[in-house]
């Protein structure tokens, strides 16, 4: 039996390497594939990095699991000796020998069976039973070899433009499409020019920056700014950092500036209640909140302050003071602390009760006790989920409060000293708060940069592709001629279908762009973009812009047809007829004015210092960019326009 | 005598019947095989072919060479079933008293061509097949017990179908082989013509008896079938059911009906014969595969296209041989 089972050895092992070799193929394949993915992934930033190595390790696993299964697979003996008999004619003899082996009281008849094995067993072919599939073998390998020659060196070459996967996930609304970018970045002439004003602007913000957080930010963004005009970190390693600040920024918005405009409006309608009466005393305070100035407030409540402690104020003065702050106090006060002020005074009295009658105290009582208490378990958890602003707001309208009752209480003791300490701590929320809107003004200048500089990557980085694609290559000219018409120059070229061809000529305007500016009643500063055209030297606001032909200085009154197919979205149908109107600043109880302002490259007269006028309408474009669904291409235009007439 | 000169007996004892059959008969050594292997394995023979081929000289020479006794039993239209089982007839005895006595009809032989038998009505048909299998005839309440060995070899004629009652599946199941006979080659065709146009036809001579047939049968029955190969056997037979997974596209394509049990015992007992025939210990997949298409090509019923499209069973079965392999 043994000869049998040596030829039957021999095929056993023919197969489970042909099917080790198969299993590799297969398993290898399928390491490979989930390799390939996983590269994808981390290269997609879905993934940590770690995650290459780890697929690979899973992929070269899976081989040897592959490789190793195939060869220590079973395989039964008979079937492999019925190949034997199949290939070399033997009639089953083998295979049968096998069997009957097998048998514990073999019969006479298989015991002759046996011996009649044994003598064609030399017959057998083990290499004809099981022959090496060489062809199949070669193929697999070729595919195997391809795919990791394909994919194995995609590790280290294939690059995805990190800045848009990873903007996605970070800020969705508003993100431009970037770029494949790979290498260090490669900026023009007018694109560095770009990043020099965007360093010269984050530097700005980060010098004035108060807040910690902000600095910190701001300090990233620009170390950020000058290693790409350094030329010191490759697109990807930008649009990474670029997307981390950009989380960051929303993070720090959620988490410090919400509810802050309100919490700064409450506080005008508050002093402005207030301002019925003619208390002289905290009228600079009021005076302050009414415009929002929390600084100037807080600079006047700590003068009331040292006034008190120095003992230079009269008992009437601080009567009326701490009736004033009362007043203040009672208007900034919120639902939210008046219903807890209600429910705190019902559960004292209560409580009171409870302890001057206690076992005659009803269950009826008890009742209301409990719920109050449970009122003010759900208002204290409220309070918890304020925006920090609100809560600074309730904290100041406290100091307030406590400090006006302290005044009253203490005047027979003369206990000035804590009630400046009150006062202070008022003026301290009130500095805290406005360093907080100064924060949330820089982020938010800070977010608009980011905007500019993520549009400037991506547009050296169509450059860098050879200018392809539609958007690449008009992006491109388009930019070319905003520049050139920014600078003052008159383009020789108004951009075929670029805009609205079709208007009638002005009426020979001096090709001047007017705007006008309109300040609200009552002395509020507030400014209010009226119209924004291009029209003749009356500074008339017509919508649209003629139809100008090259170094013709009119321009036409009408609205034009046209329309530009970069841009996004339907054309605008303006099958509405326009009117001339003139919006004039109201006259109200406070300082009003109203300006004519001319562009920076114009000479004439000017009511306000240019640096002033530009600070003034950039925060109001930026304000409208926020606003406003524009596209994040044609942002980018708007802000460089602004930093093109900059004050130098 | 051990296993093994045993089974050399038997081989020489065979070959001696075959070539005393080949005597007579010329070529057809398939149709020889497959009727010496239904004789041994006790089954019996159905053989299809046109007239003239020598289906019925196949069997006289068979029965000739046998020592075994013989009967002939042409089946016509007219043909009742007592005419084959024999009936009771009103005899005197010896005390001068009428009594009935039974007379056996040609069926109680230990050989029995049934010609065209597809000739004679379902009813005599019916009589034949069940005495086929039952090996024994009941006539009126007494039952009589048929020859040893008993040995049917049935012919029907492909052609003339006018007027014939083919067999029903079920009857045609009794049969252990059914054997298509070919026509001869043309150097066959001349050695017929030389042995049968002389003045006196080649001289049979009787190689063995009714014990000696028996004796070999029951060898044949001993020989072991090892799992693998009975598997193999197996596999074939469940392919040939049209819901089996294993069955090929053109089994499921063209059959209603596969093969029964009985199919499955047909082969195995076959293969036996044959194994033993070529002096082999055990069966192989090579004599299940040599038996399979002659012991099943009767029992697998066409379904309408298979019959339209006239797809013989045989091609059905090479299929079927074709993809189910011996080593699985």
């Amino acid at each position: 039996m043994k000869r049998i089972e040596k030829q039957v050895a021999r095929v056993r092992w023919r197969h489970r390497w042909q099917l080790a070799l198969r299993r590799l193929l297969v398993f290898g394949g399928a390491g490979l594939l989930l390799f390939g993915i996983l590269v994808l992934l981390v290269k997609a930033r879905a993934l940590p990095t770690d995650w290459t190595y780890i697929g690979g390790a899973v992929a070269a696993a899976l081989a040897a699991v592959g490789a190793i299964s195939g060869l220590v697979r079973r395989l039964d003996d008979v079937r492999l000796a019925a190949e034997l008999d199949a290939v070399g004619g033997l009639h089953s003899r083998l295979g049968t020998a096998l069997a009957f082996a097998r048998e514990p009281n073999p019969t006479p008849m298989q015991l002759a069976a046996i011996d009649d094995a044994l003598t064609v067993v030399d017959r057998a072919q083990p290499s004809a039973a099981a022959p090496w599939q060489w062809a199949t073998f070669a193929i697999g390998g070729a595919v195997a070899a391809i795919a990791i020659a394909i994919s194995v060196p995609s590790v280290f070459v294939l690059s995805f433009p990190v800045g848009r996967t990873a903007a996605i996930g970070v800020a969705p609304v508003g993100s431009a499409p970037a770029a494949f970018v790979r290498g260090k970045i490669g900026l023009d002439e007018a694109e560095t020019e770009h990043l020099e004003v965007l360093e010269e602007a984050v530097e700005k913000h980060r010098a004035a920056a108060v807040d910690a957080e902000v600095k910190g930010f701001l300090d990233a963004l620009d170390a950020l700014v000058k290693a790409l005009k350094e030329g010191e970190i490759t697109a990807d390693e930008a649009f990474a950092k670029l997307a981390a600040l950009e989380k960051a920024q929303e993070a720090w918005s959620e988490q410090h500036a919400e509810d802050l405009e309100h919490v700064r409006q409450a506080l005008k309608e508050a002093a402005e209640k207030r301002r019925r009466g003619h208390q002289e005393d905290a009228e600079a305070l009021l005076e302050a909140l009414r415009k929002q100035a929390l600084e100037e407030a807080a600079k006047s409540v700590e003068s009331a302050a040292d006034k008190l402690e120095r003992g230079e104020m009269s008992t009437r003065e601080r009567q009326r003071l701490a009736r004033d702050l009362q007043h203040l106090a009672k208007s900034l006060e919120s639902d939210r602390q008046k219903r807890e002020r209600e429910a705190r005074r019902d559960r004292d009295r209560l409580k009171k009760k409870q302890e001057r009658e206690k076992d005659r105290f009803s269950k009826r009582d008890r009742d209301r006790l409990k719920k109050k208490e449970r009122d003010l378990e759900q208002l204290r958890r409220e309070q918890e989920q304020l925006s920090e602003a609100r809560r600074q707001l309730e904290r100041l309208q406290r100091d307030l409060d406590d400090a006006a009752a302290e005044m009253l209480k203490r005047m027979m003791e003369n206990g000035e000293q804590m009630t400046a300490e009150q006062l202070r701590r008022a003026a301290e929320m009130l500095r805290r708060m406005q360093e907080q809107a100064q924060g949330r003004q820089q982020m938010r200048a800070a977010s608009g940069r980011m905007g500019d500089l993520r549009e400037l990557l991506r547009r050296a980085g169509q450059r860098k592709r050879g200018g392809q694609g539609k958007d690449g290559e008009g992006g491109q000219s388009a930019m070319e001629r905003f520049y050139a018409r920014a600078g003052g120059q008159k383009p020789g070229d108004n951009g075929g279908k670029d805009g609205q061809g079709q208007g009638e000529e002005g009426q020979g305007g001096q090709g001047k762009e007017g705007m006008m500016l309109g300040e609200g009643k009552g002395g509020q500063d507030k400014l209010t973009l009226v119209a924004l055209g291009q029209g003749p030297g009356q500074g008339t606001p017509m919508p649209g812009r003629g139809g100008q032909q090259a170094g013709s200085p009119q321009e036409g009154e009408g609205v034009g047809e046209g329309h530009d197919s970069r841009l996004l979205g339907e054309r605008t149908h303006m099958d509405v007829k326009t009117k001339d109107d003139f919006v004039a600043g109201q006259q109200g109880a406070g300082e009003s004015a109203s300006r004519v302002v001319y562009s920076a490259a114009s000479r004439g007269f000017a009511s306000a210092a240019y640096r002033d006028v530009h600070q003034d309408y950039s925060e109001v474009v930026e304000d409208d960019l926020d606003r406003q669904k524009i596209p994040p291409g044609q942002r980018t235009y708007v802000r460089r326009y602004f930093d093109l007439i900059r004050p130098r | 005598m051990d296993v093994k000169e045993r089974v050399a007996h038997f081989k020489r004892a065979t070959d001696r019947l075959k070539n005393e059959v080949g005597k007579i008969i010329v070529g057809q050594h398939d149709i020889v095989d497959g009727v010496v292997t239904v004789l041994l394995a006790g089954g019996h023979a159905l053989l299809e072919g046109v007239p003239g081929l020598g289906k019925t000289r196949l069997v006289r020479t068979l029965a000739d060479a046998l020592d075994l006794e013989f009967s002939r039993v042409q089946f016509t239209p007219d043909l009742m079933p007592s005419d084959i089982t024999g009936t009771k007839v009103a005899i005197q005895n010896e005390a001068g008293h009428t009594v009935l006595d039974f007379q056996k009809g040609p069926i109680f032989a230990n050989i029995i061509l049934a010609d065209e038998i597809n000739r004679a009505t379902p009813r005599t048909q019916s009589a034949m097949l069940e005495a086929m299998q039952e090996r024994s005839v009941t006539v009126g309440r007494q039952t009589y017990e048929l020859a040893h060995p008993f040995f049917v070899l049935a012919t029907q004629n492909p052609l003339e179908m006018d007027g014939t009652y083919p067999l029903p599946e079920a009857q045609l199941d009794r049969f252990l082989f059914k054997l298509h006979v070919a026509y001869p080659s043309a150097d066959e065709l001349h050695t017929i013509l030389d042995r049968t146009t002389a003045w006196e036809p080649p001289k049979i001579e009787q190689v063995m008896d009714q014990q000696g047939v028996m004796e070999l049968r029951h060898l044949a029955m001993d020989v072991p079938v090892a799992r693998h190969v009975q598997d193999y056997a197996v596999r074939i037979v469940m392919a040939t059911h049209p819901e089996s997974k294993s069955a090929p596209e053109v089994a499921r394509r063209y059959i209603r009906i596969g093969a029964s049990p009985r199919g499955a015992q047909a082969i195995i007992v076959a293969s036996k014969v044959r194994a033993i025939l070529e002096g082999r210990f055990a069966v192989s997949a090579q004599d299940v595969r040599t038996v399979a298409r002659p012991a099943l090509r009767h029992r697998i019923i066409r379904n309408f296209e298979g019959e339209a499209e006239n797809v013989s069973t045989d091609s059905i079965l090479d299929d079927i041989l074709r993809v189910i392999k011996e080593s699985g």
